[in-house]
């Protein structure tokens, strides 16, 4: 099997789906990145990472039963996969070692 | 959250959204967007909901994957894509001779759009680069009908008034005079004859200079100051930067310093006022106190800028008001002359807008449309061709669209089909085109006097236009195929029956408009010919053959014509030597205008000296000579030309005085002898009144000088010596006097070469198309030949047979083009006073030559048929 690498984006959405649990769908992600990260993604970015995020196999999506605020639409909800949480889980800890090396300059403190 | 629904998202984001057909994620993010625009809405407000639902929209449709959707809805678009571009190259392969005709008529129809379309392009945006250029007016000395229209216009004014104008009229801002006169310059070299203009300071602000050395605040404010274009700058100080170095000009026969305080980029080519070394207006000839407040000396072109908002025609009154008040005298005067009420408006100023300029007075919008006429023309009998062909090819394809419908394609998809292989051939044309029209380029810029050249990539309205071409083009020409061939029926075509209703006669009718279309290019040509050989021929009544003139550049012509003939006058080759005062040709280059019993009387006045009728060859009908030891001779005498008698209605009138002429510099000159009548301007001009004297009052403007027609060269470096001798400070300029006649026809003449080229290029694609079709018939009825043959018939009768059809054709479209050319012909020869009346001659030999054209091209193909063994032709049935 190929490694599968988890971009930028795609590890916050990836974070933002485990966040979110069951609530976890495109509207959803979208405002809980914009009011965690402060960062606005566009849509069209969020709905191409989720399909990338599928085919690689890290997250998973399924339909809900039709929801009233909705206009009577359902919703596909998004799940982490267990593949997604050992690639989240890796690139936590990489990070964690790299943070741990990492000297602060005092310049700045 | 529960604020009332009253806003949705904008409806074209929604709509662009809606039209992504395939995607998979489609339904959900038209759900997915509504839901976050009503929360942006409650919590950001309208705008930024709005915003951001565009944003997502645009972000979703740019990272759409076009490949995957085409996939979702046809899965075998993409194959059978590849089918018929397949199917295409095969057809065009197949049959060559169809596929060349097509591809080089149609290249050579697009070449001449592609030019047609930059002398266009280059004829429309004349002016446009001027920033400001939608505020510059030109200020004009009109007259005007009773109702306001106006019927003569002048631009040359005053130079009080341009500061007058600023003054009086509230929406006129800044003004700048300008005047152009060829000067000599130099700097470390010889001196160079330019073209220098003069102009107020405001120069720079009026029109678009872009400065690249020197500040255009001020450039011009010192008299001392010269600002001069990039290539005046490397003409004159190589690669150095010229700021602050000194550029000589000779004026009023010295040459005067002149330090440089700007360079600015050349300005395009088209551009009605050509700035190539700008000088202030103070140093400008003319600028004198005895003119600066003259409102009645007219040489200075008034440019202004009017305030945003108002446009030329607003401020018609004021003009008139502004007239009344400087001119009171003068229109009081045409008043009473004319018998027209005091508060009439015969004369008046008027603002000529700077981009209205160059078509609406110096190039004739016509001439664009003619000439898009005939290129669009051209195309059409390249497309005529494309369409023939295909109809005569169609029992050919027929199987092929039978067995498409058989198995299951849609009459769409055909359509798509055929249109698609027209496109495919219009793109190989346009590519073969393009390369047709740069090879063609460097020809057509001599024939247009222009500097065009193909910017693909700076100029996006060409690529745009030429995309246009292909695009009309192509629909154009697979009209047919793809509106009539798709229709047909397969069980038709597989049967073998297949013929196609009323498709003969459209094909007849189409080659009878192919050739109408080249005979009227070839009448034109041939009347047009004819009457540019009619000019040339014309007899002028005087000898133009062996002049050489040389322009005075303001020097005392008597004083030099008597240098020359001192010093040279002996010599074999030098016949004579004469100054005089006007040019031979122009118009109205020289004139004295006066009232006479309730009638304007204008005559041309030439200056000249006693041997003047000798050197030109003219002869007197009556009266007799200057004598120049006659001292009255020069002051008081006059010939006049037979017109002038005529007009007068002078009898008897040597000895008499010209009726009313009474001149503050000259009195009233005693005829002494009457000129016989020559053409002294151009054959566009009628005859006019003239009177000649030797009174220098007057003045010269050239130098004319006979020589032998013998070793030209010799006498040319006889007279360069001797006029270097004589005025060192000028280098020697000359021209021959029949040479500056036929440049006064040189528009006429560039016509003339342009129809000549259009309509030869015309009749080869229509013959191209001529003998495609003539092939296609023989080929189809090589049967009906062999048995024909077999029962007795001879080579002629056959070539005769096919010949006959098609020649009528031809007869029919010479008959249509008959009156058409008729008609625009006469209105072309109204242009001139002398003209050539056209004749059944012009359209008898249109008519056989086109006859015998196409039947040279009928024959190749049916002498072929009628020659044939019909053993080969029937031998498989």
């Amino acid at each position: 099997m190929t490694v599968q690498k988890l971009g930028e984006l795609e590890e916050l959405i990836l974070l933002a789906i485990g966040g979110l649990r069951e609530e976890a769908y495109t509207v959803s992600i979208q405002q809980f990145l914009e009011k965690h990260t402060n960062r606005s993604i566009s849509m069209g970015a969020l709905y191409t990472s989720l399909e990338r995020l599928s085919k690689k196999g890290f997250a998973t999506s399924e339909m809900t039963n039709p929801v009233a605020e909705r206009g009577g639409k359902s919703k596909r909800v998004y799940e982490v996969t267990y593949e997604g949480e050992c690639a989240l889980r890796e690139a936590h800890d990489s990070r964690l070692t790299l943070w741990n090396k990492f000297q602060w300059s005092p310049a700045w403190a | 959250m529960s604020k009332p629904k009253t806003h949705s998202p904008p409806k074209l984001a929604v709509l662009l959204l809606s039209i992504s057909v395939a995607w998979k994620f489609k339904e959900e993010a038209e759900t997915d967007l509504n839901e976050l625009f009503q929360i942006r809405l409650a919590n950001h407000g309208l705008k930024y909901a709005r915003r951001q639902y565009w944003r997502d929209v645009l972000s979703i449709w740019s990272r759409r994957s076009w490949f995957e959707e085409f996939e979702f809805t046809h899965l075998n678009t993409f194959s059978m894509f590849k089918n018929y571009m397949k199917v295409t190259f095969r057809n065009l392969r197949k049959q060559k001779i169809y596929t060349s005709i097509n591809i080089l008529g149609l290249a050579m129809g697009l070449a001449f759009c592609c030019l047609i379309f930059l002398y266009v392009q280059d004829e429309l945006s004349f002016d446009n680069f001027h920033e400001k250029g939608d505020r510059i007016y030109r200020v004009e000395r009109v007259s005007l009908e009773s109702d306001g229209t106006i019927h003569g216009n002048n631009p040359n004014n005053s130079i009080p008034l341009g500061p007058a104008l600023v003054q009086d009229i509230p929406g006129i801002s800044t003004f700048t005079r300008l005047y152009n006169e060829s000067l000599f310059v130099k700097s470390d070299g010889d001196p160079i004859q330019e073209l220098i203009t003069f102009s107020d300071p405001e120069v720079t602000d009026i029109f678009s200079f872009t400065f690249i050395s020197g500040n255009p605040e001020n450039a011009l404010s010192n008299p001392g100051s010269v600002i001069i274009s990039y290539s005046a700058a490397r003409k004159y100080f190589n690669n150095t930067d010229p700021l602050g170095k000194t550029l000589q000009v000779r004026l009023d026969q010295t040459y005067e310093p002149f330090t440089v305080t700007g360079v600015y980029l050349d300005q395009p080519k088209n551009s009605t006022v050509d700035f190539n070394i700008v000088l202030p207006i103070a140093v400008s000839p003319y600028y004198t106190p005895d003119f600066i407040d003259r409102w009645s000396m007219s040489i200075y072109h008034t440019y202004v800028l009017v305030n945003d908002q108002i446009e030329g025609e607003d401020l018609n009154p004021n003009l008139d008001d502004f007239f009344n008040k400087y001119h009171d005298d003068y229109i009081a005067r045409v008043r009473e002359q004319q018998s027209l009420a005091s508060d009439a408006q015969p004369l008046s100023y008027r603002l000529n807008k700077l981009t209205d300029i160059h078509l609406n007075s110096v190039s004739d919008p016509m001439y664009s449309f003619i000439l898009s006429g005939i290129a669009l023309g051209m195309l059409l009998i390249a497309c005529i061709n494309f369409m023939t062909l295909s109809i005569g090819r169609s029992s050919k394809r027929s199987k092929e669209i039978g067995l498409r419908k058989v198995i299951g394609a849609y009459r769409h998809q055909l359509m798509a089909q055929f249109w698609g292989e027209a496109f495919v051939i219009c793109f190989i044309s346009l590519i073969l085109g393009i390369v047709l029209a740069e090879a063609a380029l460097p020809v057509f810029n001599s024939l247009s006097g222009k500097m065009l050249n193909f910017n693909y990539f700076d100029n996006r309205v060409t690529l745009l236009v030429l995309g246009g071409f292909v695009v009309f083009t192509g629909l154009l020409a697979g009209s047919y195929p793809a509106v009539i061939l798709s229709g047909i029926k397969p069980v038709v075509t597989l049967k073998g029956s297949f013929k196609l209703n009323g498709a003969n006669l459209f094909t007849r009718s189409l080659v009878v408009v192919q050739f109408a279309l080249s005979v009227l290019l070839i009448i034109g040509t041939l009347v047009m010919k004819n009457q540019m050989d009619f000019i040339q021929e014309q007899d002028l009544g005087y000898d133009k053959e062996q002049v050489v003139t040389i322009d005075l550049n303001g020097m005392d012509g008597i004083k030099l014509a008597n240098q020359f003939r001192n010093t040279i006058g002996d010599e074999a080759s030098i016949v004579d030597i004469s100054a005089m005062g006007n040019s031979l040709g122009r118009r109205g280059s020289y004139g004295y205008g006066y009232n006479y019993n309730d009638q304007h009387v204008s005559l041309n006045v030439f200056t000249i000296e006693s041997n003047y009728l000798d050197i030109l060859g003219l002869e007197l009908v009556d009266g007799r000579n200057f004598n120049p030891d006659l001292s009255t001779d020069s002051l008081n005498s006059v010939l006049v030309n037979e017109t002038l008698v005529k007009e007068l209605e002078l009898e008897d009138p040597v000895g008499k005085e010209i009726p009313g002429f009474d001149s503050q510099n000259h009195g009233k000159p005693v005829i002494i002898g009457v000129v016989k009548d020559h053409y002294f301007q151009s054959m566009y001009n009628s005859m006019e009144p003239a009177f000649f004297t030797i009174n220098p009052v007057w003045g010269h403007s050239s130098l004319l000088i006979r020589i032998r027609p013998e070793n030209t060269q010799q006498s040319l470096a006889l007279i360069s010596d001797t006029w270097k001798l004589l005025v060192p400070e000028i280098p020697f300029s000359y021209s021959f006097l029949d040479d500056e006649l036929n440049k006064i026809y040189q528009n006429d003449q560039r016509w003339t070469t342009i129809i000549n080229y259009s309509s030869f290029f015309a009749i080869l694609i229509a013959c191209m198309g001529l003998f495609g079709l003539v092939t296609l018939t023989v080929s189809s009825r090589e049967k009906e030949v062999g048995i024909r043959k077999v029962l007795g018939a001879t080579i002629t009768q056959i070539t005769s047979l096919f010949a006959k059809d098609f020649v009528k054709l031809v007869a029919l479209g010479v008959f249509i083009a008959t009156p058409i050319a008729w008609y625009f012909m006469n209105q072309w020869l109204t242009n001139f006073a002398y003209h050539i009346s056209i004749g059944p001659v012009h359209f008898i030999i249109a008519a056989v030559l086109v006859l015998t054209i196409s039947l040279i091209t009928i024959s190749v193909q049916t002498i072929r048929a009628g020659s044939t063994n019909p053993a080969e032709t029937l031998m498989n049935d």
